[in-house]
């Protein structure tokens, strides 16, 4: 039978979670950072057509109100993908763990 | 073989053995679900169309009296959406979503009803649609990354 290394096991889990977290957080970042910038462009919108008048004064806070909700969903997506990316990371270092049992015991005892 | 362990690294051996001897993967999220995604993406295309059609309507046609229908059937879907996200487990992320796209709808509804007789002009109606864009785009951008990390035989089997 075969040593457990620990020192392996550990390095493996951590390789497979840092490999996940690596692929997916720039993914997220863009995501967030592309909508923050539509929502920052609307605002400067509103802001011109106030001053242009083609938006009244009782119009503006509830478009205002409209870039919020917007901007909370965003926030709302970009944690829920992190979760993800998160289970996604911890789930490949269970792997890692059940791969080095079943080398340690010979036989695939966790499936 | 254990010998040489760090107090840190025996809680974290013994953890992983924990979680791998009880057979279980951690489940932080919602499963995808298509009907939802699907549902979400046929009443950004019914908005979409209705503020199409708002910016080249004339009064009386353009007014909240003349568009009922359209905000009827509207509140029927974003309901739908509601119950189907509600159903979830693990959906904080999602009723906050839908709960934007909700206020957001409330919103527009309440421009029209102002505007009385008259018309919401074409920088209004491109101001309110811009406020919808980035709702749906982080539903659509949560719902693939939640398909992405499922694999098929994880989730229910749901009937449409």
């Amino acid at each position: 039978m075969a040593d457990f290394d620990v020192a392996a096991v550990l390095k493996s889990m951590a390789g497979a979670a840092a490999g996940v977290l690596q692929n997916k957080w720039p993914k997220v970042r863009t995501f967030a950072e592309t909508e923050f910038e539509k929502i920052a462009q609307t605002v400067v919108s509103i802001g011109e057509g106030m001053a242009a008048g083609t938006i009244t004064k009782e119009q503006a806070p509830i478009l205002l109100d409209m870039q919020e909700n917007a901007s909370r969903a965003v926030l709302a997506a970009v944690e829920g993908m992190t979760l993800v990316a998160a289970e996604e990371a911890i789930n490949a270092a269970i792997g890692a763990v059940k791969t080095a049992i079943n080398t340690f015991v010979g036989f695939p005892l966790a499936a | 073989m254990f010998k040489a362990l760090t107090r840190w690294q025996a809680w974290s051996v013994l953890l992983a053995l924990l979680l791998v001897s009880s057979g279980c993967a951690v489940k932080w999220t919602p499963y995808y679900d298509a009907t939802l995604d699907n549902k979400a993406t046929s009443f950004q295309q019914d908005l979409e169309a209705y503020l199409t059609k708002l910016e080249n309507l004339q009064a009386p046609a353009c007014t909240y009296q003349q568009n009922l229908a359209f905000y009827e059937k509207a509140s029927g879907q974003l309901a739908v959406l509601q119950t189907r996200v509600q159903a979830s487990p693990h959906n904080t992320q999602l009723l906050e979503i839908i709960g934007s796209l909700n206020k957001n709808f409330a919103d527009l509804k309440i421009l029209q009803q102002n505007a009385g007789n008259g018309c919401l002009n074409s920088t209004v109606i491109e101001a309110a649609r811009s406020g919808f864009e980035p709702i749906f785009e982080s539903l659509l951008a949560y719902e693939l990354a939640l398909k992405a990390n499922e694999a098929p035989a994880m989730a229910p089997t749901v009937k449409h």
